[in-house]
Parts: C-alpha cells; structure tokens; sequence
C-alpha cells in the first residue's frame, strides 16, 4: 500500500539524511585531507616564527 | 517503482551536496561536534528549499508519486528539518562547551536572525499538525504558511551567510544561491503566476446539477478554442470558482466524477458540507473556473491487467469511482466489478440510476450492493455498514485474486483496510487515495 511505502521510504530518507552529516563531520576531523589544514598549518609556523623574529 | 527510486536518489544527492562540498571544499575542520551541528544545519536548510518544490504540484515529479502521496512527505519532512535545525543551536553549544549561544543576550545579530528562523519553522510546522485541532479553517492556515514558508526562507539564507565561515567559499556560495531562488521562484510560479495563467483560459460552468440531498455535480466546459486536459478517471484537480459578488473565492481539489472519455465537459461532484462547499448550488451556468490539475494515482488504468475489482465506497466516496465505472463503459471494458456502495438512507444514494443503467449494461460486468446504515422498513437490501461480513459474503474467504479500492470516510477507510489486512488481502493489493492532505 503506498501510505506505508511513504512511511518506510521516509524513515530511509531521514535516516541517510542523519547519517551523512554525522559520517562526513567525523571523516572531515579525522582522514579527509583539508586544504585549509595544510594552509592553516603553514599560517601557524609563519606566525611561529615571525613571533621568534619579532622577540 | 524505479523512477521512483531514481527521485529519491536525487533528492538525497542534493539535500546532501552542500555537506559534500564543505567536506572537501568549505572551512577547516572544527571537531566532530562542531562540523556534524554545521553539517544539520545545511542539510536543514536543503530539506526546507526543496520542501518549496515538492508542494509546487510540479507534475514530473507527482505523477510518480502522486500528489496525495507528496504532500504527507512534504508534511513529514518539515517535522524532521525542523529537528536538524533544532540539534544545530545545541550541537554548536555542546561544541564549545558554552550555552551563551542558546540562552545569552549579547549575540551579533545574524545570530538573532537564526534564532527566528528555527522559532518560525517549530511554528509552522505546529500549526500545520495541529490546524484541525486549533479550528483553524484551510484557508486561513494556507495563508499563514505562505506567509511564514518565504519569511523562512529569506532568514534562513540570511543567517548562514553572515555566521558561518563555509559560506564564504565559492562553490557552496553558489549552491546556497541557486537553491535559494530556486525556492523562491517555485513558491512565486505555484502561488502567483500559474493562477494567472490559468485565469487567462478558464471554464464556463454549464450545468449545476442536484444528484442527492446535498450532493452537486458542477459540469466545466473549457473555454473557446482550448481542449480539456487529459486525466485519468479516479484523478482530482484544483477548482477556483468566480461567481457573483460575494461568494468565496477559494482553490479546493476535488474527485473528477466524469469520465475522460467524455471530453466536452469535465465535472466534479461534489457535498456541500463545509462553509465553502455550501455555497455550491449557488454556482450558476455562465460562471467560470480555473482547473488544475490532474493529480493523483488512483486509478485502475494504471493497473491495466488486474480483472477482478472490488470497489468499496462510503458516500460521496464514491466520486472516483463513478469516474473509473463511466470510463470502462464508455470504452467498452468488460472487466468485473464489484460496488459495494455504503450510505445511511436511500436518499443518500448517489448516482443510483446511473449505476443500474451500468450494471444493465454490462460494460463492466458490474454488481452493485447498497448497504444503508440507516434504512427504511421498506429497504430490502442489505443493511448496516460496508465491512468484514459483506466483503465476506459478496467475495468469498478466498480474496487473493481480488484487487480493492478504497473511498469513502477516513475512519470508514481505515477500518476496512485493517479489516483486509486480517483477511489476508497484501497491501499491494489495495488501493486508496488520501484526498484530506492535512490529516
């Protein structure tokens, strides 16, 4: 009947609706390379050591 | 039953591609908390863009769905886009170890702006459950939700815009854009534009014909020039009736009740019950209307090979129905039909000489069996309700080779679905339409 196809293919939708935001948060803290890492990295040494140069 | 699967595919591809964007593409990363409440929040907002499409009545995707069907996603779908957005305040709260976010004063004031975003979106999702019970009229509730759907929508593509560092990369920019006027062009097309349109071509009424008690059948005649779309026999449309100064001008959908065969005219039959539909029989040949439509997949000609029908109608249920049994007439079909047809007396019967003059004719090999609920001493049929005991007796224990369709009152409906779920019957094997998208 469709009104129960309506309610499993919604439970389905909110489910990998919950599930990739959740998945994709985790993998961006933990294995995606992030391009902004790497230039926030080489920002922080930069500052490191224009602070070394400054003192 | 693929396509259908391929929209839903879509749908979560594009729901979901702004957090496939930030992912690879948008600000660093801020522990998992923080960027899992970022992430709710863009899913949120994509949620509700496209909740603008799928109530448009956007006709490649409803004739997968049906428009019945859409509208309850539409409705369960604003519940759960509520929740993300509520778990995004108290993710980024819980993420910074702080509640300024949720309970301080001295917040920027895109902050604010977010804030009624998610206050406005609870209340329109409440208001839509609750509608019903709060006595709010269908018109008066509609013109709160158009009200409050584009508010949300302008605040919702304020608040991230200023707050949140993703938004200043281009790619999710853009995608922010684009769903952003996407939305907004839907709602103004669905509820400005088209009625335009259709006001440039619309029907004349050529007939106001009393079928019983309080029951009408309003027929339309397109206007000069122009042909009737074509529809399915057990589809509804939208009607927008212009009549005299002071009758209601007001878009409602009802059953079409003739057959598409028929293509001089369309009609709709319809009870005047309500505060609008009372008004009815004071709609006069010479008036006009706008039709939109067809919607809906309660038909049996989307099921061509199914031979043994039984349709089960309470009332004024019995609308589609009637379009379903003129259609196989009118195009010879001799598949079998069985009508068991409830109402309370004879008087409520609705179309009871057209259905003889069917059953006569054998186009469809129709049986019709009256039950009234509240018959006369003279009444020589059966009596009580269309339930277990007459499906029983009229079908016999063995139902798998039967196909029903289901009309009529809603708690009438459901029980008889439960009562054919206890007697084997596969859900596949019933069909029903939900014409009060509210409930």
């Amino acid at each position: 009947m469709r009104k129960s196809i309506l309610h499993r293919t919604t439970i389905a939708v909110v489910a990998v609706l919950l599930l990739v935001p959740v998945l994709l948060g985790v993998l961006k803290n933990t294995v995606i390379p992030h391009p902004k890492a790497h230039e926030t990295h080489e920002e922080h040494e930069a500052h490191e050591h224009g602070g070394e140069d400054e003192s | 039953m693929q396509k259908g699967v391929m929209r839903v595919l879509l749908y979560l591809f594009f729901v979901t591609l702004p957090v496939w964007f930030t992912t690879w593409f948008g600000a660093k990363a801020e522990g998992i908390l923080h960027d899992v409440a970022i992430n709710f929040a863009l899913v949120g907002f994509m949620m509700l863009t496209f909740q603008f499409l799928l109530a448009a009545r956007v006709k490649w995707i409803e004739r997968t769905f049906g428009l019945d069907m859409l509208i309850r996603y539409h409705k369960y779908v604003a519940v759960a886009a509520a929740g993300f957005l509520i778990l995004h305040p108290i993710l980024l709260a819980l993420s910074h170890g702080s509640l300024t976010l949720l309970i301080g004063s001295n917040l920027p004031w895109y902050i604010w702006v977010g804030k009624a975003a998610l206050i406005l979106v609870i209340a329109n999702v409440l208001i839509s459950i609750y509608q019903s019970r709060m006595g709010l009229k269908f018109e008066k509730w509609r013109m709160i939700h158009d009200l409050l759907a584009p508010t949300i929508l302008v605040l919702i593509f304020v608040h991230p815009w200023f707050a949140g560092d993703d938004l200043e990369h281009f790619p999710i920019q853009a995608l922010w854009i684009i769903m952003s006027l996407m939305a907004g062009w839907m709602f103004i097309y669905h509820r400005f534009l088209r009625p335009k349109q259709l006001a440039g071509h619309p029907y004349r009424v050529t007939e106001v014909q009393q079928e019983a008690g309080n029951v009408w059948t309003v027929k339309l005649a397109p206007s000069a020039g122009q042909h009737i779309a074509d529809y399915l026999p057990g589809q509804f449309h939208f009607l927008t009736f212009y009549r005299e100064p002071g009758l209601p001008v007001e878009e409602h959908h009802w059953t079409i009740s003739s057959s598409p065969a028929q293509k001089d005219y369309i009609s709709s039959t319809i009870k005047a019950v309500g505060d609008f539909t009372k008004t009815i029989p004071e709609t006069r040949p010479g008036d006009t209307a706008t039709v939109h439509g067809s919607f809906g997949r309660f038909s049996h000609v989307l099921h061509p090979h199914e031979r043994n029908l039984v349709f089960l109608a309470g009332g004024i249920g019995i609308t589609p129905l009637m379009s379903m049994l003129r259609h196989m007439r009118d195009t010879d079909d001799g598949r079998s039909v069985l009508l068991l047809y409830g109402n309370r007396t004879e008087k409520d019967i609705v179309f009871r000489d057209e259905l003889e003059a069917i059953e006569t004719g054998k186009r469809p090999d129709l049986t019709v069996v009256h039950v009234l609920s509240g018959a006369g001493k003279d009444w020589a049929g059966e009596t009580g309700h269309v339930d277990r005991e007459r499906i029983e007796k009229y079908c016999g224990i063995d139902l798998s080779k039967r196909i029903f369709y289901v009309c009529g009152p809603q708690k009438m409906a459901e029980a008889l679905i439960k009562s054919l779920l206890e007697m084997g019957v596969l859900k596949s094997r019933i069909r029903q339409e939900i014409f009060s998208f509210l409930n």
